[in-house]
C-alpha cells in the first residue's frame, strides 16, 4: 500500500534530456518557473505548454507517467479551479449566472499554471538520477561555499535520505502490520484516537531511524568518510555543446516570454 | 483449538500493473488443531506472504482461510477478531515495541481486546513466565534491554492474547547459540502447556529437524512437500535441489551410505544416528 | 609469520557503562590468515572489531595495525584505508541508490582519481561476483547480494585486512554461503587477512583459527579441531558443537577408535565408514 508512493522518482533511459549535465538542467527548470510565471495572457501558455510538449516528447517518457505525477495533486488542482470559477468578477457566461467568462479563462489558466509546473519540474526528477541530482546541486551551489553554507554536507543529506526512503517505507509496512497483529485499530474512533493509534507505529519508526543513522555513521567513517574536502567523484560531470545550447533555447525562451508578456 | 485450513490460497501483489508478482498460487492445506508445524523455504518462496494470510493481514487474491471452518475473510469483524486467536510473531519482533515500560508492551494486545484490568494482569504474567521474561524487568523501558530480551519481551506481547494458534517467523534469528537453544525451548513448553497449533517458520533445518511433527516445504510460491521430517529428510536431493539445507546429521547419513553402510533411511537427528552406527556396530553385516 | 593486528593489553568501556567491554585483550593476527572469532552476544566481539580500524579506541593499552597506533590520530584515514569493515545489517551501510555508486563512495573519499576510481570499482564488483547487477538499485537485492556489494565497497579501497562483523546474522542459508565463499575467497585467493565473526560453527571449520571472546577477554584460542573438541569450553560459552565433532566424540565415548578429528561431513563419514566396515 505504502510502496505505491512515488517520490521523485527517477526514470532511466538515453534521451536528449537524460544526457544533459543535471547542472543545466536544474537551470532550465528554473528558467522555465520563471517564464512560466511570465505567461498572464493565452499566447503566453500556449507557448509555455508548446515548450512543454516539446521538452517531454524529446526525453521519451509517456505522457500517462507524466500525468501520474499530477495525481497527488488532484485536490488541491480542482481546489483552485472551483475558487477562480466562483470567485473572480467580470460578465456572467449566461444572464444570472455567478460564474463569468473571466471566472472561466482564468480557471483554465490556473489550472494550466498548476499543471505545467508540476509537469516541468517532474521531468527534471524523471530523466535526472538522484546522484546526479545532488551532484549537480552541489557543484552548481558550491560558491555559497565562500558564505559558509554547507553545501556537501545538505546535498549529502539530500542524497542519503533519497537512499533511505524505500527503506524506511517497507519499514513502516511491516511495523504497521505487525502492531495490526497485536489488534492495534488504525482505521476508527475520532482525530484524537486515531492520532494516538499512531504512537505503536511512530515510536518504533523513530528509533529504528535513530539506530540506522547510527549504524551508517560507522559505516562511512569506516569507509574514510571525512566531509566534502579532498573528495573526489567517479562520475565527473562536464558540460558539453548540447548543454550550452540548451541553455540558450532556454534564455532565449525566456527573453521571448518577458517580450510576450509586455505586448 | 483450532484448526486451519486454506482452500487454492493465492496472492498476487501490485496485481494489474507492471510489478505484477505472483507470491504464492493454489495453496491448499490442512493444520490440525494442536500441530506443531513448520513451514521452511528460501526468501521469496512465499512463506511469509503465506503466514500473513493466517492473520487475516493481507486479503486472498484468489481462494478462501477457514479457521475452524470459517472464513476469516468473511467482513470486518471476522477479520479483526481473527487477530485474537491467531498471534502472529513477525521477523525481528523487538523492532516493534514502543510502550514506556515492559509491563505495558506484553500489555498492549490484552489492551486492544478490551480485557479487564485483573485479567490483563494475570495474562501478562503468565506470557513473560512463558517466555522467560523476568517480572524484576516489568517497570523498564523495553528499549533499554540487551537484544535477547527484547525478542522475548515481544514474543510475549503476542503470547498475552492467548492465541489458539502460535506463529512464528524466524523467532530465532541474530540469536546466539544458547539464545536459540533457549526460545526455542520455551516455546516447545508453551506448546505443550498450552495445546496451542504452532506454526515455526525457519531456515534452520536443524533446527525443526528436533522440534516439528511436520515439515511443509515452499518454493516458488508453491507447497512442493509436506509430511513428517522423517519423509521430509529422506528427500535430501530434493531439499538441496530447491537451495535448502538437510540437518548435518542427515547429511552425514547419506554419506556413510554412499560408503556402503546400512544406515537406515529416515535419520536425521544426532541420537538417531548415533544408535542406528551402535546398532551397526554390535555386528550387523553391511 | 608477519604479524599485522596486534593488540596490547587492551581495555576499553563504553561510556556510561559500568563493566568493561574488553578487558585486557592481548592478540597477535597474522598476515594473510582467516582468523574466525566466537562468543556469546555481549561477549566484546563487535567491541573487538571495532577497535581495528579506530572506530574506539582503547581506554588503556593500544592496537597495532601493520605498525600504525589506532590512537594516532593523524593516521586515522590511511589506518581506515587499511581494514575494510562489514557490518551486520546490509541496508544501513550502503549510501547510495545505485550499486555502482555505492562501490565508489570510499575511493572517492580518498580522493583517488576518477578513472582509477572506475577501474577499482568495476574489479571489485567482479571480484564478489555482482558486476552484472552495477546498475540496480541496492534496496531491490537479495540480503546475501547486498552484503556482496557493501564487501566490493571495502574492497575498492585496497584493504590489506577486511573485518567481517557478524555479516550472515540477519541471512538465509543460501545468503550466508555467498558471503562466507567470498570472505574465504578473499583470504586465500588475494592474500587478505580476514577477521570473521559470527555465531554460526560450520561457517568457521576452515578458518586457521579461531578466537573465543567470553566477558571481553580471549577464552580460547587455536585451530577449530581443537577448539571445537574441547566441549566443556564450547558448553561453558554457549556454542554449538559441529555435528561431525559431536558424533566422533559419542562414537570414540562408545569405544570406537577414531583418531582423526574431522570437520566436514565427508571427511567424519570417511573414518566411520572406515572403523565400522574394518569391525565386520
Amino acid at each position: 500500500m505504502l510502496k505505491d508512493i512515488t517520490l521523485g522518482q527517477y526514470f532511466p533511459g538515453d534521451s536528449i534530456v537524460h544526457r544533459l549535465d543535471p547542472r543545466t538542467k536544474i537551470v532550465l527548470v528554473i528558467v522555465y518557473i520563471v517564464a512560466l510565471f511570465q505567461a498572464v495572457s493565452w499566447p503566453g501558455f500556449i507557448a509555455v505548454a508548446l515548450a512543454t510538449a516539446v521538452c517531454m516528447a524529446l526525453s521519451r517518457i509517456p505522457p500517462k507517467t507524466m500525468f501520474k505525477g499530477v495525481k497527488p495533486m488532484l485536490f488541491i488542482i480542482v481546489l483552485t479551479a472551483l475558487l477562480n470559477l466562483f470567485y473572480t468578477e467580470g460578465t456572467p457566461v449566461l444572464p444570472g449566472w455567478i460564474i463569468t467568462r473571466e471566472g472561466v479563462s482564468r480557471a483554465c489558466q490556473m489550472v494550466l499554471r498548476i499543471v505545467l509546473l508540476i509537469s516541468g519540474t517532474f521531468l527534471l526528477t524523471y530523466t535526472t538520477s538522484p546522484i546526479a541530482l545532488t551532484d549537480g546541486l552541489e557543484l552548481l551551489f558550491k560558491p555559497l561555499k565562500a558564505l559558509h553554507l554547507p553545501v556537501h554536507e545538505m546535498t549529502m543529506m539530500m542524497s542519503m535520505a533519497l537512499r533511505f526512503i524505500p527503506t524506511l517505507i517497507s519499514e513502516t509496512d511491516k511495523i504497521m502490520s505487525a502492531q495490526k497483529a497485536r489488534g492495534a485499530d488504525f482505521e476508527t474512533g475520532g482525530l484524537v484516537r486515531r492520532a494516538r493509534a499512531l504512537l505503536p507505529i511512530l515510536v518504533p519508526l523513530f528509533v529504528s531511524a535513530f539506530r540506522r543513522a547510527d549504524e551508517l555513521a560507522v559505516a562511512m567513517e569506516s569507509r574514510c568518510y571525512h566531509g566534502g574536502e579532498g573528495r573526489t567523484r567517479m562520475k565527473q560531470l562536464s558540460i558539453h555543446r548540447r548543454d550550452w545550447i540548451a541553455l540558450l533555447l532556454g534564455a532565449a525562451f525566456l527573453a521571448g516570454m518577458i517580450v510576450l508578456k509586455g505586448l | 483449538m483450532a484448526e486451519i485450513r486454506t482452500e487454492g490460497l493465492t496472492h498476487v501483489y501490485s496485481a494489474g500493473t507492471p510489478f505484477e508478482q505472483t507470491a504464492i498460487e493454489d495453496v491448499s492445506l490442512v493444520i490440525p488443531a494442536g500441530q506443531f508445524a513448520a513451514v521452511i523455504g528460501h526468501t521469496g518462496s512465499g512463506k511469509s506472504t503465506f503466514i500473513q494470510h493466517l492473520d487475516a493481514l493481507l486479503q486472498p487474491t484468489r481462494g478462501r482461510v477457514l479457521l475452524d471452518g470459517e472464513d476469516i475473510n468473511r467482513d470486518k469483524h471476522t477479520r479483526r477478531d481473527v487477530k485474537w486467536k491467531v498471534g502472529l510473531v513477525f521477523q525481528y519482533p523487538e523492532y516493534q515495541l514502543f510502550e514506556e515500560t515492559v509491563r505495558r508492551d506484553i500489555a498492549f494486545g490484552p489492551r486492544n481486546m478490551k480485557l479487564s484490568d485483573s485479567e490483563i494482569d494475570e495474562r501478562v504474567r503468565e506470557a513473560a513466565r512463558f517466555t522467560g521474561v523476568d517480572e524484576a524487568l516489568f517497570e523498564r523501558s523495553p528499549l533499554e534491554l540487551s537484544g535477547g530480551q527484547k525478542r522475548r519481551i515481544a514474543i510475549a506481547g503476542v503470547i498475552a492474547m492467548r492465541p489458539e494458534v502460535l506463529i512464528l517467523d524466524e523467532p530465532t534469528a541474530g540469536l546466539d547459540p544458547a539464545g536459540c537453544a533457549q526460545l526455542l525451548d520455551n516455546i516447545r513448553r508453551y506448546r505443550e502447556e498450552s495445546g496451542s497449533t504452532v506454526l515455526l517458520v525457519s531456515h534452520s533445518m536443524d533446527e525443526v529437524a528436533k522440534l516439528a511433527e511436520r515439515i511443509i516445504v515452499f518454493d516458488r510460491g508453491h507447497v512442493v512437500l509436506d509430511g513428517t521430517p522423517a519423509e521430509i529428510f529422506r528427500q535430501a536431493a530434493r531439499l538441496m535441489e530447491i537451495g535448502l539445507s538437510v540437518p548435518r546429521a542427515a547429511e552425514i547419513a547419506v554419506a556413510l551410505r554412499r560408503r556402503g553402510l546400512a544406515v537406515p533411511e529416515g535419520v536425521f537427528t544426532h541420537e538417531q544416528l548415533l544408535s542406528a552406527l551402535l546398532t551397526l556396530r554390535e555386528g550387523r553385516p553391511c | 609469520m608477519e604479524p599485522i593486528i596486534v593488540f596490547e593489553n587492551v581495555h576499553y568501556t563504553y561510556p556510561g557503562d559500568e563493566l568493561e567491554s574488553l578487558c585486557g585483550v592481548d592478540l597477535t593476527i597474522e598476515k594473510g590468515s582467516f582468523v574466525a572469532v566466537l562468543g556469546r552476544n555481549g561477549s566484546g566481539k563487535s567491541t573487538l572489531a571495532k577497535h581495528m580500524n579506530a572506530i574506539l579506541v582503547p581506554d588503556a593499552g593500544r592496537v597495532l595495525i601493520d605498525g600504525i597506533d589506532t590512537a594516532d590520530e593523524a593516521r586515522m584515514l590511511e589506518l581506515r584505508r587499511r581494514v575494510g569493515m562489514v557490518f551486520q545489517n546490509p541496508d544501513n551501510q550502503i549510501v547510495a541508490n545505485v550499486v555502482e555508486d555505492d562501490v565508489a563512495f570510499a575511493p572517492e573519499n580518498l580522493g583517488v582519481e576518477p578513472r582509477e576510481i572506475r577501474r577499482r570499482v568495476d574489479a571489485s564488483l567482479r571480484l564478489v561476483g555482482m558486476y552484472d547487477y552495477r546498475m540496480h538499485a541496492p534496496h531491490l537485492l537479495s540480503g546475501g547480494q547486498k552484503q556482496r556489494v557493501a564487501i566490493a565497497g571495502v574492497i575498492a579501497m585496497q584493504p590489506e585486512i577486511i573485518v567481517l562483523d557478524e555479516p550472515t546474522a540477519m541471512l538465509d542459508p543460501q545468503g550466508r554461503k555467498e558471503v562466507v565463499d567470498t570472505a574465504f575467497a578473499l583470504c586465500r585467493a588475494r592474500g587478505m587477512t580476514v577477521v570473521f565473526i559470527t555465531h554460526h560453527m560450520d561457517e568457521c571449520v576452515d578458518a586457521d583459527r579461531l578466537i573465543v571472546l567470553s566477558n571481553g577477554s580471549v577464552a580460547a584460542d587455536g585451530k577449530p579441531a581443537e577448539i571445537f573438541s574441547d566441549r566443556a569450553l564450547m558448553e561453558r560459552e554457549g556454542l554449538d558443537v559441529p555435528e561431525t565433532t559431536r558424533l566422533l566424540h559419542d562414537l570414540r565415548a562408545a569405544g570406537l577408535s577414531l583418531p582423526e578429528e574431522s570437520l566436514d561431513v565427508e571427511g567424519c563419514a570417511d573414518q566411520i565408514a572406515r572403523e565400522l566396515l574394518r569391525r565386520a
